[in-house]
């Protein structure tokens, strides 16, 4: 029996995942894919935002001013990479630059201040000289969205929580204050409360706990990935329109470029990029920027924004006894994903003292063995470190997620097959098994002549 | 051990072994450098027939051409080290993460045979879902030819490639269903006998002018949609169509992998330059192979090593070092490149080239200030094949261009 069981692994359940195994609690996490960081918490900017962009008093505006004051410390515990290198939004506008630098200020942001041509030109050499002011914001940064993810489940499971991956809830029964959740491969999981943190799944596990549904709605932003290189060195926004924060061109936490995202309003979830937002892209990133290297170009992808009404929602179930709901969270999630897991355990009266945690190790090892993703210098002992830690992940991409195996320009062509016959022989499956992301997505199919 | 060679070799693909061999057997002591655990690089995994036959005057499969090498290879004692990723070159200095420790070496002259990479969906910006089955030709060759896996049962190839057209027939004979070559170009880019062994005999589709628009399938692919292209290479979306299918092969280009020269010289173009000894702008510093632009047989890719690894060897022991003025080669519109760009031309060389477009019964001539130097008539020029001229020594007073007629 679990004193509380959260459901869906992104950022903000791995967050909550973690901060209530630091306060002592008995926790499952339960994931119905085969590994955290699967949904919109794989696929955005990965900003941790400074926080003049929310509508003062709105829980967006407080979580993520606090969510960016909590990133320093807690990237250091969890041995992952944070850069507070700072955003910029340029416009020539500098009424609406102004207006966000009062908001900011407003919302408790510190470190913002409007900068003019040269120290702006500096600051970004290849912006056009047609824009020449720009709203500064110092405490802004980066952080890999699933590595955090990532590392904060680890941490969990490490000091005692337990995740479990592939659970498909089917049915879940109430009964003299407990939860009692069955999933299709006939696991149950017993807990007092529960946390629902699905993301875009909100409903499915809202309408099983007889709770409120809500209306959702969907906006895909789509990306270009380029290889590393410095085409711009710190976060670039145009001024927000009604849609977003725009679409931006950023380093991210390991040294590549993310230019995007689009702003698409979708009926479904859905994460297919399209022919149209990429085109979107390239003509508003040649708007702002010279020398745009597009030949560096090695990747698309696209991620959904869920939301639900304006604000985020995290409030106690008003129809079933014992569920938070969490829904809406789009950006700034991640930035506010700390502050989500603090304010919820408040809720819930889990306070006090973090206990002593045992740090998470990484995948670092001594030796590295033979390169096996050239692109990224990846050798066969990380992969195995990876494969072998502690949230056991058993598909293509949650290797190359941890270790970046196959994230380098020629995108897996070399190490594909060589993670896959890793994945397989340290999980004695057939190398047929071996899934890219998703149950159903095997990487090959036996059925070779000559196998 | 010393780590002070005259030649070291980078990759031990068919470039890199006869770089290694003639340069041994110019007097140099040679080593390789092989991130592999074994030579024979790319070749490894081509097991159909076609190599050879320039070389070796006989028809080979691409193993039985890397064995051919690795036998003068081993009777030459020319040594080499596995599981060794160079990762810098530095003047003489090149340093490698051997089974992923860092180890440095050191050598007079360098050869660099790192072969080439296929280019990715990223790079060419397909649109839709990303869930398993979609893979660059080599990787679904690698699959079949050295794990015996299926990339998919139902297939749909983008771009034609010679690599997209041997997998088309190997898919077919591995059992699994090749619904069709789709080809946004007007034309193939892959060897005329390819489409003939490999696409025709087989009654695959080939479709030219056209492309995916879309891939459905969020854990494995569904189906691709596509369509015909317009002039311009967009796709009429009045033309859009879909195709069931659970896998879709890219062979949509070959990019010559040569970030380490990359990396010691930043301002090198699309293409690196290099003189008839295939010497770079950096004097020690060779390269040949796919490293250095892209060959259809492995058999150019080997010829081309002979001569960046006789060179280096020579470079080695001071013999190369006065070569006097070096030309420029320009050429016609009808012409997409040359290597070498630059000549000193002490001795007779060739040129290969690449045309644009296909030509019938014309002449390749080469001029030097005005007066023709070398000529050659031909039946059928294809813009699939590289073609190349011999130009004798002494001919070389000035700057050079090259034109088909
Ligand atoms: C394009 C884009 C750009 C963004 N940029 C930024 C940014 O730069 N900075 C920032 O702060 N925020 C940004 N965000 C917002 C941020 O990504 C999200 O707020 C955050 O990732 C949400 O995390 P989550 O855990 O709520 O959702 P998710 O990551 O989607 O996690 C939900 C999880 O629940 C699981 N699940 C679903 N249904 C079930 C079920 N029935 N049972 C069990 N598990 C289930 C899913 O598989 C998934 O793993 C951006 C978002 C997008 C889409
Ligand atoms: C995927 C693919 C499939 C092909 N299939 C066919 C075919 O079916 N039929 C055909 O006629 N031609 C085919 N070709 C073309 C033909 O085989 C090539 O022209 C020929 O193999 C090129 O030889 P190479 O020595 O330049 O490169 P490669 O054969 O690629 O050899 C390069 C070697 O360098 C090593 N290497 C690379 N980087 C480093 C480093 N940093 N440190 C140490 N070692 C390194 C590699 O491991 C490799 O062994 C194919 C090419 C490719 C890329």
């Amino acid at each position: 029996m679990y004193d509380y069981v959260i459901f869906g692994g992104g950022v903000v359940g791995a967050a909550i995942f973690n901060k209530f195994v630091r306060l002592g609690a008995k926790v499952a996490l339960l994931e119905k894919e085969l590994d955290v960081a699967t949904g919109a918490s794989k696929a955005n900017s990965g900003l941790v935002h400074a926080g003049f962009d929310a509508e003062t008093g709105t829980l967006k505006a407080k979580l993520n001013v606090r969510g960016n004051e909590l990133f320093e410390k807690l990237c250091q515990e969890l041995g992952i990479k944070f850069k507070r290198t700072g955003a910029l939004v340029v416009g020539n506008d500098e009424e609406k630059l102004k207006e966000l630098l009062a908001r900011g200020k407003k919302n408790g942001v510190k470190g913002l201040s409007i900068i003019r041509e040269e120290k702006l030109w500096k600051l970004v050499p290849n912006l056009r000289h047609e824009y020449k002011s720009a709203l500064y914001a110092k405490t802004a940064g980066l952080v890999s969205p699933y590595m955090l993810t990532i590392a904060l489940a680890e941490e969990a499971v490490i000091n005692g929580g337990q995740a479990l991956f592939g659970f498909t809830t089917k049915k879940i029964e109430k009964a003299k204050g407990c939860f009692k959740i069955y999933s299709s491969d006939k696991r149950v999981v017993e807990g007092k409360v529960v946390i629902n943190a699905t993301g875009a799944g909100y409903n499915d596990i809202a309408r099983l706990l007889k709770a409120e549904e809500r209306e959702i709605r969907f906006r895909r932003g789509e990306y270009y990935v380029l290889d590393k290189c410095d085409f711009v060195n710190l976060t670039v926004f145009p001024l927000p329109t009604k849609l977003g924060k725009g679409i931006l061109a950023t380093p991210t936490a390991s040294g590549n470029i993310l230019l995007g995202p689009t702003a698409e309003d979708i009926l479904e979830f859905d994460t297919a990029t399209t022919m149209g937002g990429l085109e979107n892209i390239s003509g508003s990133i040649t708007a702002m920027f010279d020398n745009v290297p597009f030949d560096k170009i090695i990747r698309e992808y696209s991620g959904v924004r869920v939301s639900c009404g304006d604000d985020f929602v995290i409030e106690w179930d008003k129809k079933a006894e014992r569920v938070v709901d969490i829904c809406g969270i789009n950006s700034p999630g991640l930035t506010s994903a700390p502050a989500i897991a603090e304010m919820v355990a408040e809720m819930v009266g889990l306070r006090g003292q973090e206990k002593k945690m045992i740090r998470r190790k990484g995948y670092a090892v001594k030796v590295k063995g033979e390169i096996v993703c050239r692109c990224e210098k990846v050798g066969k002992n990380e992969i195995l470190s990876a494969i072998n830690s502690p949230l056991k992940p058993c598909t293509v991409d949650g290797i190359k997620r941890r270790v970046r195996a196959g994230m380098g320009k020629c995108q897996g062509g070399y190490c594909l097959i060589d993670v896959c016959r890793l994945i397989a022989r340290e999980r004695g499956i057939k190398l047929e098994e071996v899934n890219k992301e998703h149950e159903g997505g095997a990487v090959m199919l036996s059925g070779g002549k000559y196998e | 051990m010393s780590s002070f060679y005259d030649v070291i070799v980078i990759g031990g693909g068919p470039s890199g072994m006869q770089a290694a061999i003639e340069a041994k057997k110019e007097g140099a002591k040679v080593l390789i450098l092989e991130c592999n655990d074994s030579l024979g690089g790319i070749l490894n995994q081509c097991i159909h027939n076609g190599f050879g036959l320039r070389q070796f005057k006989e028809e080979l499969t691409g193993p039985e051409f890397a064995y051919k090498q690795y036998s003068e290879v081993k009777k030459l004692k020319i040594p080499s080290v596995f599981g060794a990723y160079v990762t810098k070159i530095e003047g003489e200095k090149i340093t490698a993460l051997v089974r992923g420790k860092e180890k440095e070496y050191f050598s007079k002259a360098i050869v660099l045979a790192t072969g080439a990479r296929e280019r990715t969906a990223g790079e060419i910006k397909l649109a839709g879902d990303r869930g398993a089955g979609i893979y660059t030709a080599g990787t679904a060759q690698k699959m079949i030819n050295y794990y015996g896996k299926l990339s998919g049962k139902r297939v749909v190839i983008l771009g034609s490639g010679d690599i997209g057209l041997i997998m088309a027939r190997r898919m077919t004979l591995e059992g699994a269903k090749v619904l069709k070559i789709l080809e946004i170009m007007p034309s193939s880019s892959g060897l005329r006998r390819n489409i003939r062994q490999c696409v025709e005999d087989f009654e695959i589709p080939l479709e030219f002018s056209h492309t995916v628009t879309r891939v459905v399938g969020r854990e494995r692919v569904k189906g691709v949609y596509y369509a015909e292209v317009d002039e311009n290479l967009k796709p009429k979306l009045e033309t859009e169509k879909f195709l069931e299918c659970d896998c879709l092969l890219l062979s949509v280009g070959l990019i010559p992998e040569n970030t380490l020269l990359s990396e010691v010289e930043k301002n090198i173009k699309k293409q690196i330059i290099v003189n008839e000894f295939r010497q770079t702008s950096i004097k020690n510093l060779f390269i040949s192979g796919n490293s250095l632009h892209i060959h259809d047989l492995a058999d150019n890719a080997s010829e081309e090593g002979a001569i960046a690894g006789r060179s280096a060897a020579l470079f080695a022991r001071g013999a190369l070092e006065e070569l006097g003025e070096e030309y420029e080669i320009s050429f016609s519109s009808a012409i997409s490149y040359t290597v070498p760009q630059r000549v000193s031309g002490c001795g007779s060389f060739k040129i290969f080239f690449r045309a644009k477009q296909n030509f019938l019964r014309k002449k390749i001539v080469v001029r030097c200030e005005g007066e023709e130097i070398a000529s050659k008539f031909c039946v059928g020029i294809t813009s699939g094949e590289m073609q190349e001229i011999e130009v004798e020594s002494g001919k070389v007073k000035g700057p050079l261009t090259v034109s088909i007629e």
